[in-house]
């Protein structure tokens, strides 16, 4: 049988699946990969351990688990981006790379955003260029080419090193669209050499085929087409049917996310998936939450409850939480622990929990961290909220019933899942696509996705919900002039005092 | 050894006695638990029998321990305000209602609406106090829903006074315990003030000053105790003023922390002044102090220890909670906690206002957690201070720490550190009985006034100095606290988010 290879680097997770030419998953596997935090504020990985050292693993349990007659016959490649993977002459990374939610370079994005007048975010990747060529120019004089975390597996893949158009468009002004063709007017502007910047490519272009080398180390066959892939986002909207007009996705990752697909996927598959410019965007960006699975993570390492033998440490904390009334009897969480991105960016907030009393057990803070993500969710989606036709949920998150429900009562709009979307299943449909054995978007709705589980809201909790609703935004509102004193007085104190 | 003095404490959960000599060293002490009641939602009832029989289980072990003979007094400490309406053979009719009890919402409500605050101050010689658990409040609850129980009664007593008429059969209070309904300056109850709340007047207690005598040990007391018969009882009063004259807030300039279930900030002053949202406080011939009690404190680290120690399961280890508190930085990085879990009184009185940690990153584990809660209680305490130094004009230079939260050596020092000044903890917890004992110390004449009585009778454990380091994360960190709560305020108070 043959099989399309789809592999997602995660933020915290390395996942792929192998899928037959019809859709059906043939193989699954994952590993934890968290990234590192060696200061405040700081986010890396190591791009030969933790990107391609898992992703050799992941390929290697993949082909373990199916027969010897079965052949793999195309790969494809997505991860978290914006990543800054900074390589040496022999393609080794000069130090760990930066991701997209490290939040060193604000000194940079100040200063790049001045001088050449753009308006980018603390995701964007030039600031923390120009970062190491401030900070590390030892590192910095090292470097010959700069990749996001899926170009470096396809360089080790391959050996070609290439970016496709939308992560290069979100590296930080330096690519123009129309043209398809970096700004390298810009980028020397900004005092940087547009030799570091790779040669560009469309997602589904092939870019190269697996060497013997790659083919040794992951047990794949040499010679196979492997495309460009791109960031998560386009693959993760394919894996879980986002494929139409009106359909909004809300990833409950590492990190959370609400899209609205404004044109079919299908017609931007090769990209830029996401358009120029707002005029002829396939895809509207309703809302960016730093903290979603994370922060569930984080809660359960520091209050982990007693776990009878056998028990499931989710499960248990979701049951607590189920027991407890929508609204979390006022509890009331604020879940910027990384800072507020879209639509309110402030990355001077940091994360709240209010309206604790004496009867607040772990329930009702398990609870309100859920219900914060859909507060969150809720302020991109309003705006929207007319050109949405149907909603669909994705990620590690949304496994949690609890979650899903809690999701259609907050914005008062049913919602659906099918436990089988993913990142890894969207990527591996790009690449048959990519290379002809499926012709049609709507065959991942209706044949690799069929059976979708619907949620409707309850009418008892959205009632209340629409009165906390408000209170959230409040709170979330005024939080930020006292914060914004603390970032300053905390900047103004040396580290560890 | 020439005597003892022995303080008994009517409290809440617990009625609690000990016996000190004349320097404040303890002799010995008991205590017998008291359950509450709550047969409604808001009330809170106590059986007056159950504080009796505590009280003579207490004193009978009290004179089984040391020689009753040289017993010279004993003082009264107790809740308040509590009320206990008796029959003529002064037997309790019915179940007390507690401090706690917020029955009388509605007649609150009334008082605000019928009597001025500048009517109340001339009947009572201070503000208006007309919230559910005032007392006037309750005397109108009880003449509207207790009428027979009213008509059948003699008399309607503060718990230690219930106690101290089964102790010597006299029907007394004093003029601390008749807050809101006697006016101290005047030194009477006013008939009109009555007439308003429709309540017979003459059920009203005498009312005497705290070190007075309330008489002698009766011959059916002197058997349920084991004490001797005539031995001496003095008046005594409020648990939160005696408390204060266990930290010494008779002498000048200085500073108290009753460190209990939640904390309570007072400053000795030298006259009566106002201080937003404090309030002033005279005794006797003892001065004045402005009195700012929190709702925060040993129940707050209780609270977090059930959410957040799962592994406390056999009861709270302090302990642990301090070792995880101290392996993390002053200032906790950023993390705030506004310990306002059960509203707050002093300083802000806002029952709206809720428990809140602000400032989190994923940098911030338990211990982080752990640390913000204690330091919250010492922001409370400077929070109130600097009220009351502002209101007062000056500074007092260290900080007294009584009760059970004194014992605590990790916190001492957050409280030195943040305040920046030392701290000096007391070596009697008791801090109840300790100030009962004072005021019977006084009423027998073995010391001449409650200064000397204190400055005699309080012994101080090893002062616990400031750590100057620690001084700009915390000033850094107390900014960022007093920030937080008038930003949240306005959301708390108009949207409610309790549902």
């Amino acid at each position: 049988m043959q099989l399309i290879l789809g592999l997602d680097i995660g933020t915290q997770a390395v996942k792929g699946v192998l899928v037959t030419l019809d859709g059906k998953v043939a193989a699954r596997a994952g590993l934890e990969r968290p990234p590192m935090l060696p200061r405040p504020g700081w986010v890396e990985m190591d791009p030969e351990r933790d990107w391609w050292g898992s992703g050799l693993q992941v390929v290697r349990q993949l082909l373990a688990q199916v027969g010897a007659g079965d052949s793999v016959i195309a790969a494809g490649v997505s991860a978290l981006v914006p990543c800054l993977a900074l390589l040496d002459a022999q393609m080794q990374p000069v130090r760990p790379a930066i991701l997209y939610s490290d939040n060193r370079a604000i000194e940079e994005l100040d200063w790049v955003n001045r001088t050449g007048g753009l308006n980018l975010t603390a995701e964007a990747v030039v600031p923390k260029l120009v970062w190491i060529q401030r900070r590390e120019p030892g590192n910095f004089a090292r470097g010959r080419v700069l990749l996001s975390a899926h170009n470096y597996i396809v360089q080790r893949l391959t050996g070609a090193s290439a970016m496709d158009y939308d992560t290069a468009g979100i590296m930080g002004g330096i690519f123009d669209p129309k043209s398809k063709q970096w700004r390298t007017d810009l980028v020397e502007r900004l005092g940087l050499d547009p030799a570091l910047l790779p040669p560009l490519s469309p997602a589904t272009g092939v870019v190269g085929r697996v060497t013997e080398e790659a083919a040794r180390a992951t047990g794949l066959p040499a010679g196979i087409p492997v495309i460009a892939g791109s960031g998560d986002t386009f693959p993760t909207l394919v894996g879980c049917g986002a494929v139409d007009v009106g359909d909004a996705m809300i990833s409950f990752g590492t990190t959370g996310l609400l899209t609205v697909t404004l044109r079919p996927l299908v017609e931007s598959a090769a990209g830029p998936h996401f358009g120029a410019s707002e005029a002829d965007a396939a895809v509207l960006w309703g809302a960016n939450v730093l903290s979603v699975g994370r922060l569930i993570r984080w809660y359960l390492d520091q209050f982990p409850p007693a776990v009878p033998s056998g028990g499931n440490l989710y499960e248990l904390m979701e049951q607590a939480a189920a027991a407890i009334p929508p609204g979390a009897d006022g509890t009331l969480v604020l879940p910027h622990w990384l800072g507020r991105r879209t639509p309110l960016p402030d990355h001077n907030l940091r994360g709240s929990i209010l309206g604790v009393l004496p009867s607040t057990t772990p329930g009702h803070v398990y609870r309100a961290l859920m219900e914060a993500f859909a507060y969150n969710i809720r302020q991109g989606f309003d705006p929207v909220r007319e050109r949405v036709r149907r909603v669909v949920l994705t990620a590690g998150g949304a496994r949690s019933g609890l979650w899903r429900q809690i999701m259609a009562d907050v914005l008062d709009h049913p919602v659906e899942y099918n436990p089988g979307g993913s990142g890894a299943l969207g990527i591996a449909f790009l690449a048959a696509y990519a290379l002809g054995h499926v012709t049609a978007f709507s065959d991942i709705r209706q044949r690799w996705l069929a059976g979708m589980e619907r949620i409707d809201p309850r009418a008892e909790a959205v009632a209340v919900y629409q009165r906390l609703y408000p209170v959230y935004c409040q709170f979330d509102d005024v939080v930020a002039a006292p914060y914004a004193s603390l970032a300053a007085a905390l900047a103004a104190t040396p580290a560890g005092e | 050894m020439s005597g003892a003095l022995i303080g008994l404490d009517i409290g809440t959960s617990s009625i609690k006695a000990a016996a000190f000599d004349e320097h404040g060293n303890q002799l010995t002490g008991a205590s017998a638990p008291v359950s509450v009641i709550s047969p409604h939602a808001g009330w809170a009832e106590q059986q007056p029998e159950d504080w009796w029989q505590g009280t003579c289980s207490v004193l009978r072990q009290i004179s089984e321990r040391i020689d009753p003979r040289t017993i010279i007094a004993i003082g009264l400490s107790g809740q308040c305000p509590g009320h206990v309406l008796i029959d003529r053979h002064h037997q309790a009719i019915g179940r007390a209602i507690i401090w706690r009890d917020q029955r009388a919402a509605q007649e609150a409500t009334w008082l605000k609406q019928h009597i001025s605050p500048e009517q109340a101050r001339a009947w009572t010689g201070s503000a208006p106090a007309s919230d559910a658990t005032s007392p006037p409040a309750r005397l109108l609850w009880i003449s509207k829903h207790r009428a027979a129980d009213l008509e059948q009664s003699v008399a309607v007593l503060q718990p230690k006074d219930f106690i101290a008429c089964k102790l010597t059969g006299n029907i007394i209070t004093d003029r601390h315990s008749a807050y809101s309904l006697y006016d101290p300056l005047q030194n009477r109850y006013h008939p009109e003030y009555f007439d308003a709340l429709a309540f017979p007047i003459e059920k009203m207690p005498a009312v005497r000053s705290p070190v007075e005598t309330a008489g002698e040990l009766s011959p059916s007391a002197s058997s349920q105790t084991g004490l001797p018969q005539g031995t001496r009882l003095v008046v005594g009063t409020i648990d939160a003023y005696c408390d204060n004259l266990a930290g010494g807030i008779t002498s000048p300039g200085r500073a108290v922390d009753v460190a209990g279930t939640s904390e309570s900030v007072s400053l000795s002053v030298e006259h009566s002044v106002d201080a937003p949202g404090i309030y002033p406080a005279c005794l006797e011939d003892g001065g004045c102090f402005l009195c700012g009690p929190t709702q925060s404190g040993g129940d707050t680290l209780r609270w977090l220890a059930k959410c957040f120690y799962p592994e406390f399961a056999g009861g709270v280890d302090f302990q642990t909670m301090e070792q995880e508190a101290g392996a993390v930085s002053a200032g906790c990085n950023g993390l705030t906690f506004l310990p306002y879990l059960a509203g707050e009184r002093a300083p802000i009185w806002d029952s709206a206002a809720r428990g809140s940690f602000i400032g989190l990153t994923f940098d911030h584990t338990r211990p982080y957690f752990t640390r913000a809660v204690y330091e919250s209680i010492g922001f409370a305490i400077r929070h109130i201070l600097a009220l009351a130094e502002n209101a007062a004009g000056y500074r007092a230079e260290h900080l007294v720490v009584c009760g059970g939260g004194s014992r605590s050596q990790f916190w001492n020092q957050i409280k030195a550190d943040i305040l920046q000044r030392p701290v000096m903890p007391t070596a009697i917890t008791e801090t109840g009985c300790l100030g009962a004992a004072m005021l019977a110390s006084v009423g027998a004449g073995i010391h001449p006034d409650l200064y000397t009585a204190s400055d005699q009778m309080i012994i101080f454990r090893d002062r616990v100095d400031p750590d100057i380091h620690h001084k700009d994360a915390y000033d850094q960190a107390y900014q960022a606290y007093r920030q937080y709560y008038p930003a949240l305020k306005p959301i708390w108070s108009s949207s409610g988010t309790k549902e």
